[in-house]
């Protein structure tokens, strides 16, 4: 079975389905309405390319003949990927595209290249950003008040716990390869490094200006 | 017509097939019969025929058809025939893709059907850039190179005479233009085949008879299944109608393999 597919048909139902849970949706859509975007993300290069209409979006994988498992693939076709907007972006710095101040810096590391019509993402990202979901209260509809807080109260928790423990193995970690392993250097032999080089730099300065003198000196001297 | 034969299958069939007797199911049929059937059987099924096939293929339908929009290249401006369209499942998202620059000619032999795609569509809110045509894939009504795409899921099985069919599509496609064929074909594994003979032959005739009280029907589905080319034959006979850079891939095992050709 294409994975892939299953992924993007996946990813394209709950992004509708989400849409929906806004009662304002259609506001933010309508800007969008007949424009395409595609995404490619580095280093994979998978490029994703949303349709959008005033009332759905749909999700393709352009041309993508890969990903089959057990697929015969005969022959590549190349990938023509046709949009109002293309954002080819590093993968690690996805979650910095829903803040639109983060751009200029994001384009300046060489993290996002935006080609197009830039209007396309801004409204996009207005779409993200715009969506009022109050996740609480829709649970609160779909299955009654208790269940809802109970579980709210469950998926924060469990949020919680994942950051403690993310925080932890993250110190932990840094510990492990600076004084265990010694992978990584510490801030204060990172120091010490550093002034070595700039004495080292200078005694080489030294060294060179002196060089210099007494070359002039053996040339005088040989005339 | 060169046909893939399996080796479950009674050969008395084949070989006693003759110039004017074609293949309905395992039956043979006079040529100029097999279309009548055809609409019988379509006509039969058109108004379950969305459920039976999330029943039949346990939804996996949507993910073969989705990665044939994904291959299809299609773009905003462009025009698509989806041939064989039946419910418009390819025409509702190729609408939306094509925009109000582009067309979707949804076209079926068979009005019944076409008219549940019809239906459904507009519920769908779909309607600006959707032309419906009834027609028959041997004979286009259509000028020469007039669509940038053109795809038929599961519909070629049915034709009578594929050759026919593959030539016209030709004919109806622009030059650079691709046509994608998306049907079932034979899988690679034997197992997999054995699995996925009693599931046809067992279980679909049955589910079909439970769903919409239409054993027969599906009895037919599950043998023009088994009649219907396998992927090397296809992608020969797509070669002979004039198709180039053509290629295959395989779906799930080969239960289904889509089928790509240019024309150039
Ligand atoms: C199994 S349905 C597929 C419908 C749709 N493409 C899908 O994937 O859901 C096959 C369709 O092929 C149509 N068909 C059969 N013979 C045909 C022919 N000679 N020309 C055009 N359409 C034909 C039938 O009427 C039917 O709607």
């Amino acid at each position: 079975m294409p994975l892939k597919q299953l992924l993007s048909g996946l990813a394209e139902f709950s992004a509708n389905e989400v849409l929906q849970l806004d009662s304002e949706y259609q506001t933010y859509l309508q800007p969008l309405s007949g424009k395409s975007l595609a995404l490619t993300l580095l280093p994979i290069e998978q490029t994703i390319q949303l349709h959008f209409t005033d009332s759905r979006i749909d999700i393709l994988l352009p041309n993508n003949l890969a990903g089959d498992v057990g697929s015969d693939i005969d022959s590549e076709i190349e990938c023509d990927v046709d949009s109002d907007c293309h954002l080819t972006i590093q993968l690690s710095a996805l979650s910095q595209l829903r803040d639109t101040n983060q751009l200029t810096t994001l384009i300046k590391q060489d993290k996002l290249d935006i080609k197009g019509d830039l209007s396309v993402a801004q409204h996009l990202s207005a779409l993200v950003n715009g969506l009022d979901l109050d996740l609480t209260e829709i649970l609160t509809h779909k299955i009654g008040d208790v269940p809802a807080h109970s579980i709210m109260g469950t998926a924060s928790a469990v949020v919680n716990y994942a950051k403690y423990v993310k925080q932890h193995f993250d110190i932990t970690l840094g510990e492990a390869l600076i004084e265990e392993k010694q992978l990584v250097a510490s801030p204060l032999s990172l120091a010490n490094f550093s002034d070595e080089v700039t004495d080292t730099r200078y005694w080489c300065d030294r060294l060179a200006a002196r060089l210099a003198i007494l070359e002039k000196k053996q040339l005088a001297g040989d005339k | 017509m060169a046909e893939n034969q399996s080796s479950s299958q009674p050969s008395s069939q084949q070989s006693s097939q003759s110039s004017t007797q074609t293949h309905f199911g395992f039956k043979q049929v006079d040529e100029d019969q097999k279309e009548s059937l055809v609409a019988e059987v379509f006509h039969s099924v058109a108004a379950k025929y969305d459920v039976m096939n999330d029943v039949m293929s346990l939804g996996i339908h949507r993910i073969w058809k989705r990665y044939t929009i994904d291959c299809s290249g299609a773009r905003k401006g462009h025009h698509v025939l989806d041939l064989a369209g039946g419910t418009g499942d390819l025409t509702a998202k190729f609408s939306r893709i094509v925009g109000s620059e582009g067309s979707v000619t949804l076209s079926d032999i068979n009005p019944s059907m076409l008219e549940v795609g019809k239906d459904k569509l507009r519920d769908m809110g779909l309607v600006d850039n959707i032309k419906y045509v009834e027609a028959n894939a041997e004979t286009l009504p259509f000028p020469d190179n007039a669509f940038d795409i053109v795809t038929m899921a599961f519909g070629l099985r049915n034709v009578t005479h594929k050759e026919n069919a593959l030539a016209s599509i030709f004919r109806v496609l622009k030059p650079g233009g691709r046509l994608l064929v998306l049907e079932f074909s034979k899988p690679t594994s034997t197992v997999l085949e054995k699995i996925y003979d009693t599931y046809s032959f067992h279980l679909l005739p049955k589910m079909g008879k439970l769903v919409a009280d239409d054993e027969d029907s599906y009895r037919y589905l599950a043998e023009s299944i088994r009649m219907h080319p396998d992927q090397d034959t296809l992608e020969k006979m797509m070669q002979d109608a004039g198709f180039e850079g053509t290629s295959y891939t395989n779906l799930t095992g080969g239960i289904v393999a889509l089928h790509r050709g240019f024309k150039y």
